[in-house]
This record gives C-alpha cells, sequence and structure tokens, in this order.
C-alpha cells in the first residue's frame, strides 16, 4: 500500500461522521492513526505529555471510584463490575479505568454506531445528553452489561466522550431474570434492550425511560441506581477533562488525545516484537449447550450442541496479529452466539492483561490486529434476533485459547513470568421467584469474577481469583449476597483437585454451598456451564481443570440437624463421597442434570455450585516440586489420591500433618513415566485406527453434528479436516440438519470501524 | 551493563526458586532486551548435545540447526524431525478416550463424556516425559500448536539472520502422505496392520 504524506488538521469544526471519515480514511492511507508519522508534543515536552497523560488516567480510574459509591448491586460496588474511559469525538478510546475493561472498546463501536447512524441530527447529540446501549447487535457483549455514553461539549463543539459501563443484576429476562440462562435462546426472551437511546437529558434520567425500567424489570432500584452511578461517572470525567483543557488549552488537548492512540498503536506493536515469536499459532477450544429435553427449553432450542472455536493466530512479520476463526461452528438457537462485538471486547481484555498493560492502552493497541470472524458462524451470527446472553461462554474459551497461543509466544522468548496458561471458562447461576422478604426477585450471583487464572510459567496459578473479563475481579462479600437472594451460605471455600495439574499447577477455584431460606418459590438456573468436556487444557504437558457440576439436595432435614446442632456440610468434601449426600437426609441430584429444575426450590433446599473448571496447569505434573505437592495437600487443594496418581508424590499423615516420603516418591515416578512409555502408542499407529473409525462411523452424535455442520459451513476448514486423516473429498459425517431458521435474512446494523 | 533479571536470576526464575514478591518485581520492570540471548544460553548449559538451541519449543522441546536442517530435538536426545512437520506426529501418544481411562485424571461427577471429548497425551519415547495434552472431541485433527516462521524472526526482529533461510511452510501434510502411503504398500503385500489405538504399545 502506498503511504501518503497526510495534513492533519483538527481545528475544523466539523460533524462528527466526516471527523469519523477522515481518521479511518488517513489510517488507510498513512498506517498511523490519524495519520501521526510523528509524536510531536511528546517529543517536545515529554513532561508535559506525560504529566497530561496522568491527569487523565487519574480521571477515569477516580470516576470509577466515584461511581461504585452510587451504586447500591454487590456486583457494582463489592465485586468492581464496572468501568470506565475517556473517548475521541469520532469514539476511539484514548484512557480507561481498571475493572471489566473488556467493553472499552465495544462502547467505542456503540459511539461510532450512533455517529455513522446520523445522531448529531436526530436525536441529537448536546451536552448534558446520556446514550445507553446493551443491544448486542449494535456494539454490546451482552444485555447486563448497560453502557452509558455522554458527550462532553466544549463551546459548542463536542471534543470527547465519556463512558461507564456495569453490569446490572437483573434485566427483566425469562426467569431467573439475569439475562443469561439457559433458557433464553432467543433475543426476544434476553430481558430489556435498550437500543442506542437518549435516556437522560440535563444529566437527568428521563421520566419515561426510567417508567419502562420500572414496569419491566424485578430489581428496578439496582438497575436504576446504576443508571446513576454511570452518569455519576461520566460526569466526573466530562468535568475533570474541562478543568484539563483549562490548565492545558483545547487545542494541545485536541492533538494529545490522537497522539496517544497512536503512540498506543506504536507500543502495542514494539510488545509484540519484544514478547511475541513471528509465525502461526493454533488452540482449538470446545464449549457445550445442553438443552435437549430440558425443562422450559422452546421447541426449536431442543438439542445438545457441542461447540467448536477453531482459533488460530498468525503474528507477521510486521508485528500485525491476525485471529481466524475460520471452522467455527454456525450460530445456534442457544446464548453462546457471540457478535463480532464480545469479540473485539475479548481481544481488547487479553492484550490490556498480557501486553499493553501499561505505557498507553487505548485504541491504538487493537489497530494494528486482524478479526476473521465467518459471516453466520457462532463468532459472526447471520440471524436478527439471535440470543447472546451468554455470549461471555464463546469469548471465554476463545480468549483463553488466545492467552495460551501468546504464551507460546512468550515462553520461546524467555518471557516464562508472562505465561498464563487459560484460566476459569465457569459460570454463575441466576436466582429468581420470591425472595426472603417476600417481594418478586431475580438475577444473578456473581461471584464467580474471582475464581482461578492459569499457571504461569515460573509460578501457579492463582486461587480463587481472576477472570478473564476482570483481572482484579473480587467476589463480593456474602453476607451481601445474603441480603439480596433468599439463600445463605453454608459455606464457601476452594475445590479440592480442581486446579489443572502441572509442574505449575493452574489456579483452584471455589464453591458456593447454599441453602434456601426463606422463600417457598425459588428459581434457580445455571448459566450454561461447561459440561461433557474439559475445556481449556494446559500447556507444555499440563491438564486443565475438569467439567463443572452442581449437587442439589431438596426435602432435606436440614432444618432439625441444625436445631439438634448436628453436622451440616458446609462444602463438598471427597466428590465420591459428597458432604450434601452424606450428612443430610433428602432427595439429592449430581452433576450436569442438577442444573435444570422442573419445580421452584423451597426453604431448606441445599444448592452447591462448585465453579469448575480451575485454571490450566503448566508443565509435566510429575515435574513438580515434592514441597509444593505437600503444601497444596496440607492446605486440601489437592487430595493425596490426586498426589499419588498425578504428582506421583507418596506421602503419609502424621500428627496432622501430611508429610512427603522421598524416596517413595522417586520410586513412583519413575514407575508412573515407565508405565506412559509401555501404554502408549506411536502416534502413527493411533492415527491409522482413528482414521479407520472415522470412516466406519465411529464418531457420532453431538461430536458427528459439529464436524458435518463445520465441514459444510468452511471449504477451507473442511480441506484441512480431509486432509489430516487422508479422506476423500466427498468424505462427509452423517447428523442431523441444523437447527430451524438457520441462514436467515443478514443484518445490516453493525457498522464497519 | 548487567541486564536484570542477571543470568544467574534467570535461572531461579525459570527452575521455579523465586518467590512471588521477586517475580512480581520481574514482571512490573521493563523487559531485559537480552533476554532471549540470556535463556538461550542458559538452555544450551542445560541440554547434554552440541547442536546448537535456534528456539525452545517446550519445557523439553527445542529447534535446533542440524546438519543444514532445523529439527525439533528433546533435552532428553530424542529427535522429532523437521521443525515444520508437527512434532507431535512423531511422539506416542495415549489417547484417554474411555470413561475409564479419563476417571484417571477426572474422577466421578468431574468426568468428560467420552462422546464429547477425549483428553490426548503426547510423551517423549526417549524420556517418557508428558510434552503436550490436548483436550478435543472424538475425531479431532492432532494440533499443530506453533509453527514458528524462525527467519523473519531472526533475521527482522533478532537482527541476527540464521546461515541458511528455510520457508516456515506447514510440512506435516507430508508426513501424513508418507503414512498413507505405507498404508498402501502394507495393503499390497498383503500384511495387514494389528491396528488397535490405545492398547499395548506396538514396535516403532
Ligand atoms: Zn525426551
Amino acid at each position: 500500500m502506498a503511504k501518503q504524506p497526510a495534513v492533519v488538521s483538527l481545528d475544523d469544526r466539523k460533524p462528527l461522521r466526516e471527523l469519523m471519515a477522515e481518521s479511518a480514511a488517513r489510517w488507510e492511507a498513512t498506517g498511523h492513526y490519524q495519520g501521526l508519522r510523528e509524536l510531536k508534543l511528546k517529543n517536545d515536552d515529554p513532561l508535559r505529555y506525560e504529566l497530561f497523560h496522568a491527569r487523565l488516567l487519574s480521571t477515569v480510574i477516580a470516576a470509577r471510584e466515584v461511581a461504585k459509591q452510587i451504586s447500591s448491586s454487590v456486583m457494582t460496588r463489592e465485586e468492581g463490575e464496572l468501568s470506565f474511559a475517556l473517548y475521541t469525538p469520532e469514539g476511539d478510546s484514548v484512557v480507561f479505568s481498571t475493572g471489566i475493561m473488556v467493553h472499552i472498546g465495544v462502547m467505542g463501536n456503540f459511539i461510532k454506531w450512533m455517529i455513522a447512524n446520523g445522531y448529531e441530527e436526530d436525536p441529537g447529540i448536546a451536552e448534558g445528553d446520556h446514550f445507553a446501549n446493551n443491544d448486542v447487535l449494535i456494539s454490546a457483549v451482552h444485555v447486563p452489561d448497560v453502557y452509558f455514553a455522554t458527550p462532553i461539549v466544549h463551546e459548542g463543539e463536542i471534543i470527547g466522550w465519556a463512558s461507564g459501563v456495569t453490569h446490572v443484576l437483573e434485566v427483566g429476562s425469562i426467569t431467573p431474570g439475569g439475562g443469561m440462562t439457559s433458557l433464553a435462546v432467543e433475543r426476544q426472551l434476553e430481558g430489556i434492550h435498550v437500543c442506542a437511546e437518549k435516556v437522560a437529558v440535563n444529566d437527568r434520567l428521563r421520566r419515561d425511560y426510567e417508567l419502562r425500567i420500572r414496569r419491566n424489570t424485578r430489581l428496578a432500584s439496582f438497575w436504576l441506581l446504576d443508571d446513576r452511578a454511570r452518569i455519576t461517572g461520566n460526569v466526573f470525567i466530562r468535568n475533570e477533562v474541562k478543568k484539563i483543557i483549562a490548565e492545558f488549552g483545547l487545542d494541545y488537548y485536541k492533538a494529545a488525545i490522537r497522539e496517544l492512540i497512536e503512540e498506543g498503536r506504536r507500543h502495542h506493536l514494539g510488545r509484540v516484537r519484544e514478547r511475541l515469536i513471528p509465525g502461526r499459532y493454533r488452540n482449538p477450544c470446545f464449549h457445550s449447550s445442553l438443552l435437549k429435553e430440558r425443562p422450559g427449553v422452546l421447541p426449536q432450542a431442543n438439542r445438545d450442541t457441542l461447540i467448536h472455536y477453531p482459533l488460530e493466530l498468525t503474528v507477521r512479520p510486521s508485528g500485525e496479529i491476525v485471529l481466524d476463526l475460520e471452522g467455527a461452528s454456525g450460530w445456534g438457537f442457544h446464548n453462546f452466539n457471540a457478535p463480532p462485538g464480545s469479540i473485539y471486547g475479548g481481544l481488547s481484555i487479553a492484550l490490556a492483561q498480557t501486553m499493553d498493560y501499561d505505557g498507553r492502552a487505548n485504541s491504538g493497541c487493537v489497530l494494528n490486529v486482524v478479526l476473521k470472524l465467518p459471516r453466520g458462524s457462532i463468532v459472526n451470527p447471520d440471524y436478527d434476533f439471535v440470543s447472546t446472553g451468554f455470549s461471555w461462554g464463546s469469548v471465554m474459551a476463545i480468549f483463553n485459547g488466545f492467552l495460551k497461543c501468546l504464551s507460546r509466544g512468550f515462553h520461546g522468548r524467555g518471557y516464562l513470568e508472562e505465561v498464563l496458561t487459560g484460566g476459569n471458562i465457569t459460570t454463575a447461576v441466576e436466582w429468581g421467584g420470591k425472595d426472603q422478604y417476600g417481594r418478586q426477585t431475580g438475577g444473578v450471583n456473581v461471584e464467580v469474577t474471582a475464581s482461578a487464572s492459569g499457571a504461569r510459567g515460573v509460578t501457579d496459578g492463582i486461587d480463587a481469583a481472576w477472570s478473564l473479563w476482570n483481572p482484579e475481579g473480587d467476589q463480593g462479600n456474602a453476607e451481601m449476597w445474603e441480603l439480596l437472594y433468599p439463600h445463605l451460605y453454608l459455606g464457601r471455600r476452594v475445590v479440592t483437585d480442581s486446579a489443572g495439574a502441572g509442574r505449575f499447577r493452574g489456579g483452584a477455584c471455589f464453591e458456593s454451598l447454599w441453602m434456601i431460606h426463606k422463600s417457598e418459590f425459588v428459581f434457580t438456573y445455571q448459566i450454561p456451564g461447561v459440561a461433557r468436556v474439559a475445556t481449556n487444557y494446559g500447556i507444555f504437558g499440563g491438564y486443565g481443570g475438569g467439567p463443572a457440576y452442581i449437587n442439589l439436595a431438596k426435602n432435606t432435614d436440614i432444618a432439625q440437624r441444625i436445631s439438634a446442632r448436628r453436622d451440616i456440610p458446609h462444602g463438598e468434601g471427597d466428590p465420591g463421597r459428597p458432604e450434601i449426600a452424606r450428612l443430610v437426609k433428602g432427595e439429592v441430584l449430581r452433576g450436569e442434570d442438577a442444573q435444570y429444575i422442573s419445580e421452584p426450590l423451597k426453604e431448606g433446599a441445599l444448592y452447591e455450585k462448585l465453579y469448575l473448571p480451575g485454571g490450566g496447569g503448566y508443565g509435566d505434573p510429575l515435574e513438580r516440586a515434592v514441597d509444593a505437592v505437600e503444601r497444596d495437600v496440607n492446605l486440601h487443594f489437592v487430595s493425596p489420591k490426586v498426589a499419588r496418581r498425578l504428582y506421583g508424590v507418596e506421602g503419609l499423615e502424621t500428627g496432622g500433618e501430611w508429610k512427603v516420603d522421598a524416596g517413595r516418591t522417586a520410586k513412583l515416578r519413575t514407575r508412573l513415566r515407565k508405565s506412559r512409555l509401555a501404554r502408549a502408542v506411536p502416534v502413527k499407529d493411533w492415527w491409522r485406527s482413528e482414521r479407520e473409525r472415522i470412516v466406519a462411523g465411529g464418531i457420532k452424535g453431538e461430536a458427528a453434528a459439529m464436524y458435518a455442520d463445520c465441514l459444510s459451513r468452511s471449504p477451507a476448514w473442511a480441506r484441512t479436516y480431509r486432509e489430516f486423516w487422508a479422506l476423500p473429498a466427498e468424505f462427509d459425517f452423517s447428523a442431523p440438519p441444523p437447527p430451524p431458521g438457520r441462514r436467515n435474512r443478514a443484518s445490516s446494523m453493525v457498522p464497519k470501524r | 551493563m548487567e541486564t536484570y533479571p542477571t543470568k544467574e536470576v534467570l535461572k531461579d526464575l525459570i527452575e521455579g526458586r523465586l518467590d512471588w514478591p521477586r517475580i512480581k518485581q520481574i514482571m512490573s520492570s521493563p523487559k531485559d532486551s537480552d533476554r532471549f540471548m540470556k535463556y538461550l544460553a542458559l538452555a544450551q548449559e542445560r541440554v547434554k548435545w552440541t547442536e546448537q538451541i535456534l528456539l525452545p519449543l517446550g519445557e523439553h522441546l527445542y529447534i535446533v540447526a542440524k546438519n543444514g536442517e532445523r529439527v525439533v530435538k528433546c533435552d532428553c536426545g530424542q529427535e522429532f524431525g523437521d521443525w515444520r512437520g508437527n512434532w507431535k506426529l512423531r511422539a506416542l501418544i495415549y489417547s484417554r478416550d474411555t470413561r475409564e481411562k479419563l476417571e484417571g485424571i477426572y474422577p466421578g461427577a468431574r468426568c468428560p463424556d467420552p462422546q464429547w471429548c477425549e483428553v490426548r497425551e503426547f510423551y517423549c519415547p526417549g524420556c517418557g516425559t508428558q510434552l503436550e495434552v490436548e483436550s478435543v472431541p472424538p475425531g479431532y485433527p492432532i494440533t499443530f500448536d506453533f509453527l514458528p516462521d524462525l527467519d523473519a524472526f531472526h533475521e527482522q526482529w533478532l537482527e541476527r539472520p540464521l546461515p541458511d533461510r528455510i520457508e516456515a511452510q506447514d510440512r506435516s501434510g507430508e508426513v501424513i502422505r508418507r503414512w498413507v502411503g505405507d498404508l498402501k504398500r502394507e495393503k499390497r503385500v498383503g500384511t495387514k496392520h494389528n491396528g488397535k489405538a490405545t492398547g499395548s504399545r506396538k514396535s516403532r
């Protein structure tokens, strides 16, 4: 591409749509953001430039802290599920706060969408206006994450935007109400969509909007206080930006915010060259949607689906990264559909955590990343009424894989401390029905925001902390959750043997055991979990965690046991003999079936959610330091059984402490290594017999359906598949047809970036 | 001036001997631009063989220069052929594709469904190290995790070009075609392949 010199003029007052088009043209022509070949302000007076950046950054961080104090939701106040950012007039992020950073780029695209759709003329953009959106096909991640964008107007000119997001507890969706339940298989079941609407004027929420929220949600006060929290954060940013302009001057402000973005772009490219290796990285990921014959599921969704995300990452010698999902499953009548906006969000947060965390994390960092998302697939659905309630499921699977791809690069360069094998790909539980105060309730307990990280290349993953979408998330106090929903915590503890084994193990996840309290009418629904598949495998010989499940006990004698002061369950304990089955009498359900209830739960029922899987491991478990295994056993993070079987460590409990037996450990490890060699076969032999199995129709059920879908969708992926197994071009899988309504009319609602 | 972490500290870091505050300090500091060279030197000191390491590919695997070729080699000395051919195709495999085998890792309620998922363990034939684990549906191709563009890396990024250029093109298809050829030949001469996937180990 021939690069032409571009003259940057930002002084003219132009419609935002023109500014946006000019910015795109300059990028096309020069490969520099806004055509900025030089970082003039930085070079002329670096101290002033740094001061300016620090002022902006501290503003958005402070806005998040201020907004937290307005919200009354556990999620926003305690878990920190909110984030704020400052944008250029064209919708490019300049600085952003911590928190659910995944939304930063996505909110920018929401601003761009309004500009592209003529919002300046109608409904008009003025000081004091606030625009709201949670519509994924405009630009969002899923319904509960509500965005507010606020123009910043200086002497009649729009000089930027403040935008904030919080995850609201309850969104008026189908029961239970948090908008992420697997019952929401089409858009109309997801709850209230606010579609790029002007919801506040003169910094006050409109009365008609407020009425709509009150009339259509079960916990309206939480939603509406979160709205006020976002307005507060945005107004805080707006006011501070005006002070900064008064101090630095308008011209400096306009030029510097753009220079910061171009610097972000260069910084990102520098990081790629510093830490990665050019080449091709692959990490296929999978998810399961289990809806077949489940209570409450609509006919078109009555099927189980194995979902395929064939992630391929190419790092070009130029430093450009191409993320390709060619061959991905088609979209479906389940809520894992993840339109481009959500993938873009996953990309931003994955990069912000691994490469672009300092320097200038902003829109510039993703300018040299190309997304290839096949139209009609789960990552780019061509159906306007697709459900996206748990787009997160897809985003987590893909971007934990993405982290592992990057980690292979970090490892190759020797930056082992940056390696981060994928973390938790888990889910939460929604609660609905009558609460302990006799009112209608609903929503989601998202304590999973602190679950488990993957292993590092030099140390273990973090236990019961970290999530992809919010790296510094918190579980929220149990007491606060108890105030909100009709459940009491009998226990909240680390799940033994949940971490992916490895020389460095993944983080161990936690579990919560709830007792239904003061209600006879409680709906729970687990947001679809990773069932049937062990996803998120480790790296370099480390394992991933196993599938997720819950335990449920109904009609129990827990009340009598409590009044008689007898032992009650506090956690699962030995999964072979769970406390919930051992310590109470009642009807016990375990595994994936337990998450689908056909009747409301009542006082005394016990619900135990294990936030599996834990993080992925790093390296061969037989090489783990024995003292680390000893510590894990004594903390009950690892059972003696797993210590022996996966880590090859023998020990004995004496005086309440488990001690390693070094001699027997060394022998066991040698034996385990030998037994590997004895049971394994050369890949060539395995390939032959697997090929015979495929040709003979040995791949059945949902796996066959997945292959049939992906082979028909993508000739390129089909070629790779048939080539690997040396199958003829006409080879195909016999599987039931895709769900009705596929390949519906295409949407043109999302504007190009 | 010596950069930080020094080679000695880097050795401790790699071997997992640093505590979290010291790891954190390294993570929070600007990266040492000579890390790769220190890292390569440490790797070269660690292995018993003498071929030049071009790139570490895993905890035990390296791409090394050998007689004008670039091959994947385990620190135990086992070789896995051309780096573009996916080393996994020359490894040993144990696929946990039944409930019983999966329960060895994920017992009871935590066991995946073998119709949906199998766990493949790749071992080094030389030393029995578990080099990589895959968790994929049955019938899924073996993943070629990482195909580095060695020449672009050494020439354009490190500015230390390798003596000869070899295009980083996926050659795993050639390995498969050789297998197909063997299969056809065996059929022609009437030796029936005794193929049971994950039973006892056969001669190679
Ligand atoms: Zn070896």
